[in-house]
């Protein structure tokens, strides 16, 4: 009888497993899901850093305005994540220049959150990434919090040496580059 | 929990294939950054020799424009000279009169303008060889140039080492085409790097079309006989300069009072007199640029699959992995090397004898095979295999 009074009180059921799995599982589920989202995101906008760069490049080599060149790429969600900089290379057709002056813009697109950009609330009104979850070590993908691609071009493409005093001040810098580079370069090998 | 983990590892292995092609996609977009980019600078710097010659051809007709007209004057300098000569014997007996300080005034004049007639005409030929030398040297080194710099923006851009992209594409090719590579794929491989000291060179990207294509490294220019004034005097004008030169020699050196002062500065004439120059004509044909990038580990390691702990004592270094039948191919499982091709010529004026507009630009062009059934021209929009990039 009181078996039986036990057994009417408490049936057996799993639904208490049932919970716990199902916490658990929804959990990893959950979490899995918002790591896929986050990589997927990022990695489509790797492709899309590629192709900005490549375009801020060109501008860059027609010194045009390349302030807008990413405008074009990636969404606009009202907060502006990707990033431009540019770079002049000092080359020469050898690839070491000596003298300095240009032979190539770097254009390097970023896109995503730095480091830094968790320390403040300028840009976020809170980091999510900073969220520290109970009995979780402090976790930041510092390493996937953005992704960058670089794209080169020729430097000042438009100039053709169309006048006659470019041409001759171009030769000479040439001659002085393409001379130090090969010497740089041939000492290089000794 | 089964069925949620057997979906999330259903869902993380499309990402991960997601990825991969994700990756391949990126990789595809750099090799043809590189490659544009490459054909971009050797445009740029056709173009930029083509403007160097044009310059140098203005250069030229104007220099012998100043060098003919101050030449003709100096001889028809040495024609005045007899008339003066004459002027002065004549005058001779009147020598105190002023139309005999006239004639003799008249006749230094026309002397001392009369003796470097020859000495114009030497340095107009020098000249012309100095120009020709210059067009010369800019018609083989900016090709090289164009070469020189294609290679480093393919490289900044992104690029890699041909040598070891082509073997990797080939292979991928054949293995998609049921094709064994075998062996040979590790011959190729060899071939990675140049010998020393050129091994620390990356041939990042390559022309091309120097097969098929002689002018390529002869920026398509080449000497021509100019016809007309300034470029070739008239046979005429060559034989009254020889005719004026002598006799005002004669006049000016053995004729009159003031002729000592002349014996010696009036040498030999001009053998010969007056010039036949060549200018350089002609414009660079297009180029096709090759650039790559080499096959990638693809996102998760799918082709090294190995179980944890397959047996006892085991750890991941040991040799476990999923599957090692014969159908295996680690090479399957990547991203495959990747080719990008770009075309790219020089347009504007072509290099001609003389004009005013030296505009010669570089512009990327729709993607040219050196073994296309026709060859692009001027103006043309369309590749007669239609491959865009």
């Amino acid at each position: 009888m009181t078996a039986l009074t036990q057994r009417c009180r408490f049936p057996e059921t799993r639904a208490g497993q049932a919970l716990v799995e199902a916490t658990i599982g929804l959990a990893i589920m959950a979490l899995t899901w918002v790591l896929i989202t986050h990589v997927c995101y990022m990695r489509t906008n790797h492709v899309r850093t590629v192709m900005a760069a490549r375009h801020a490049a060109w501008l860059m080599g027609h010194k045009a305005d390349y302030g807008a060149a990413t405008g074009s790429f990636f969404f606009d969600n009202g907060v502006s994540l990707a990033g431009i900089s540019e770079q002049t290379l000092p080359l020469s057709a050898v690839g070491k220049s000596w003298g300095g002056s240009g032979g190539a813009k770097l254009a390097t697109v970023s896109f995503g959150m730095s480091p830094d950009d968790l320390e403040t609330t300028d840009i976020f009104p809170f980091a999510l990434l900073r969220t520290e979850i109970p009995f979780m070590p402090s976790m930041v993908l510092t390493n996937y919090l953005s992704v960058q691609s670089f794209s080169a071009w020729p430097d000042d493409v438009d100039n053709t040496w169309t006048d006659r005093g470019d041409a001759l001040a171009g030769v000479i810098s040439e001659i002085v580059k393409s001379i130090g580079g090969a010497l740089e370069w041939l000492g290089s090998l000794f | 929990m089964l069925l949620s983990g057997t979906m999330m590892f259903l869902v993380v292995m499309t990402v991960v294939l997601n990825g991969d092609m994700n990756k391949a996609v990126y990789e595809r977009i750099v090799a043809q950054n590189a490659v544009d980019s490459a054909a971009e600078a050797a445009a740029l710097w056709e173009a930029r020799g083509c403007n160097v010659i044009q310059h140098l051809n203005n250069i030229h007709y104007e220099g012998n424009k100043i060098l003919f007209i101050a030449e003709s004057a100096s001889l028809v300098s040495c024609a005045a000279s007899v008339f003066s000569v004459v002027a002065v014997n004549v005058a001779k007996p009147f020598a105190w009169t002023s139309a005999y300080a006239a004639a003799v005034a008249a006749t230094f004049v026309t002397c001392t303008l009369c003796v470097p007639a020859p000495k114009i005409d030497k340095a107009q030929e020098n000249f012309a060889k100095a120009i020709n030398k210059f067009q010369e040297i800019a018609s083989t080194v900016f090709p090289i140039l164009a070469v020189g710099y294609a290679n480093q923006l393919a490289i900044k851009s992104g690029g890699d080492n041909l040598l070891e992209v082509v073997p990797q594409y080939l292979a991928s090719v054949l293995d998609a085409g049921g094709v064994s590579w075998g062996g040979a794929e590790d011959v190729l491989s060899n071939l990675g790097s140049l010998p020393a000291p050129l091994d620390s060179i990356t041939l990042a990207a390559f022309p091309w079309t120097i097969i098929g294509d002689d002018t390529f490294f002869k920026l398509g220019v080449k000497p021509k006989e100019g016809e007309g004034l300034p470029w070739k005097t008239p046979e005429w004008w060559n034989t009254m300069a020889n005719t004026a030169y002598e006799a005002g020699k004669a006049a000016c050196s053995d004729g009159w009072e003031g002729a000592g002062v002349y014996q010696a500065a009036m040498g030999d004439g001009a053998d010969p007199w007056g010039w036949t120059d060549k200018y350089y004509q002609g414009n660079p044909g297009y180029m096709t640029w090759m650039a790559g990038k080499v096959s990638q580990d693809e996102v998760a390691g799918l082709g090294a699959l190995r179980w944890l702990r397959a047996k006892e004592g085991a750890t991941f270094t040991d040799t476990n992995a999923m599957y090692s039948g014969e159908i295996l191919n680690p090479d399957i499982f990547k991203v495959p090397a990747f080719i990008a091709l770009a075309s790219s010529q020089v347009e504007g004026t072509p290099v001609i004898s003389y004009t005013e507009s030296v505009d010669s630009k570089g512009k990327i062009i729709p993607v040219y095979l050196p073994f296309n059934y026709k060859k692009p021209t001027r103006g043309d929009e369309f590749s007669p295999l239609g491959i865009y990039h």
